[in-house]
């Protein structure tokens, strides 16, 4: 126990008497991890409005209006059974003109003339939402070789078809650029964090030996090394959040009017996962630091 | 106590630092070890706390053969021994207190009972009012003095002092052997290395003279011929 005191003590009075290294340390560690949490939450984003676009990505398979009711039924069930289908929605012509009615309230002509036909004015249709965006075109296909082929009169995805193709595209650039960028990151970090730990160590180079002369082991004289990187971590991980929560409350307003449509708010993603950000930011900021007095601090333990 | 068997320290450039030495010190001697600068006392010294280690020979401290001492043994052998060096070697960022309670605190003693030793060592060198200083506001008698009380703190069984008045003006040196005397005087082996005549002349203890890596002299009561 007491030996526990005394690496705190002795963690405390490097901190305290190297105040300014300690101060540098702590603010690069800090840009460290704003900049791994940049990278992070432009991940987060670009997922989300990669998310939300394919989320609207359908199809909708309009049925000729002579097809019986039963037989579009059928269709949404050959559908439905498709591995590569998610969901299908049946719309009846009288839902269809129940909804076109609602979107067009306003427009008092349209729906004077409407109320002159039959309430089957609109064609049946099925909309098909597919596990994944690549899945589409498979379910096409299916749905092409099938006998309910003929009941179709139309279908509304060859629109989308370029849009999901460039979606996907753009996924797949994102995802390497984030791990690139990350990446690069990362290292600038770690050789950064690293060479300042090693002049803070090096600034000890003389008293680490004095306390190898005077009997000192190498884990009694590493102990509160490693135990002033993780506080140092510590507090980067704690100063990253709270200026990041500042920042994304700040800019919500401007984030969520930029998502509009898509119901989007990252502070509110921040707070509802802002235990996923602290710990990492802890664990990766205790780390790069707690490895790197590890290993800056083995050269001058050789006395 | 302390025990050099044909002990040689080579280098890879091919100097020899220590040729064929050999000599035994027994419990409570007070020994100055001479010679010019170059001539291998330092070395001599190394190879007792273990900082370097002999060619070819043994080395042995207390029964202990160190000659091959493995690496996670050297803080315990270190702890044994009081070490005095002409640089002080004090902890600069710690105070008087600190430096001497690091003595204590490496071999894992209680807070207790470093609270309870530090002032009475404190005492003992002259520095009690000393205690919250950092070494810079101390003088190098005083210094020396806190390096002292660092060594002596765990009641080592041998005393090594490394040019101990190298730094220091000729009261203040004689004081800092005032202070080595009453140490022997209460059991502990002084092993002193020096260059310094009027000292090693002063004590009329056993001397020991290295030259160019050999011992050319060991009297029981001698004095500094070279």
């Amino acid at each position: 126990m007491s030996s526990i005191i005394r690496t705190i003590r002795f963690a405390a009075q490097h901190v305290w008497r190297n105040l300014w290294l300690s101060v540098v340390t702590l603010f690069l560690l800090v840009l460290t991890t704003i900049s791994m949490t940049l990278v992070v939450g432009l991940n987060i984003v670009g997922g989300q409005i990669i998310t939300a676009i394919e989320q609207k990505v359908e199809i909708d398979l309009y049925f000729y209006q002579y097809v019986p009711e039963q037989d579009v039924l059928d269709a949404q069930e050959f559908v439905r059974g498709l591995p590569e289908t998610q969901s299908v929605q049946y719309t009846s012509p009288q839902d269809a003109l129940k909804e076109f009615k609602e979107s067009h309230a306003d427009d008092t002509a349209l729906l004077a003339s409407l109320s002159e036909l039959d309430d089957s004015v609109l064609p049946a249709s099925i909309t098909i939402k597919a596990t994944e965006i690549s899945s589409y075109p498979a379910i096409l296909e299916s749905i092409k070789n099938s006998p309910y082929q003929e009941f179709v009169d139309r279908t509304d995805y060859s629109d989308n078809s370029e849009m999901i193709s460039r979606i996907e595209e753009l996924t797949r650039i994102a995802n390497q650029s984030a791990l690139v960028i990350s990446t690069i990151f990362l290292i600038i970090s770690i050789i950064v964090i690293f060479n300042t730990l090693r002049i803070t160590i090096y600034n000890y180079r003389e008293e680490i030996g004095i306390m190898k002369l005077v009997g000192a082991t190498n884990s009694f004289i590493r102990l509160p090394f490693v135990l002033e990187g993780a506080l140092l971590g510590a507090l980067a991980a704690g100063i990253t959040l709270i200026l990041g929560y500042g920042l994304l409350f700040l800019t919500d307003d401007s984030v969520r009017a930029f998502f509009e449509g898509y119901n989007f708010s990252l502070f509110a993603y921040a707070k509802t996962y802002w235990y996923y950000f602290f710990f990492g930011e802890m664990i990766g900021a205790i780390v790069l630091s707690v490895v790197s007095s590890m290993i800056a601090i083995t050269r001058y333990l050789k006395v | 106590m302390i025990e050099f068997h044909n002990v040689t320290k080579s280098y890879p450039d091919g100097t020899h630092a220590l040729q064929n030495a050999s000599f035994s010190i027994e419990p409570g001697e007070f020994v100055s070890i001479v010679g010019q600068s170059g001539a291998g006392k330092t070395t001599v010294a190394r190879l007792i706390i273990a900082e370097e280690f002999a060619s070819k020979g043994k080395v042995v401290i207390g029964g202990w053969d160190i000659t091959n001492i493995k690496h996670r043994q050297i803080p315990v052998l270190r702890r044994q021994i009081g070490v005095v060096f002409q640089d002080f070697k004090l902890l600069q960022r710690k105070t008087v207190y600190e430096n001497v309670a690091f003595g204590l605190e490496v071999c894992g003693t209680t807070p207790e009972k470093i609270a309870k030793i530090v002032p009475q060592v404190l005492k003992i060198v002259g520095l009690q009012g000393k205690a919250e200083k950092f070494p810079e506001q101390l003088s190098g008698g005083e210094q020396q003095r806190v390096v002292i009380a660092r060594s002596l703190v765990h009641r080592p069984k041998i005393l090594l002092a490394d040019e101990p008045t190298g730094n220091l003006d000729t009261i203040t040196a004689n004081e800092i052997i005032d202070l080595l005397l009453k140490i022997n005087q209460l059991g502990t082996t002084v092993v002193m290395v020096t260059h310094n005549p009027d000292i090693v002349n002063r004590l009329q203890k056993r001397v020991i003279t290295i030259e160019k890596g050999k011992i050319i002299a060991d009297k029981q009561k001698g004095s500094y011929h070279l």
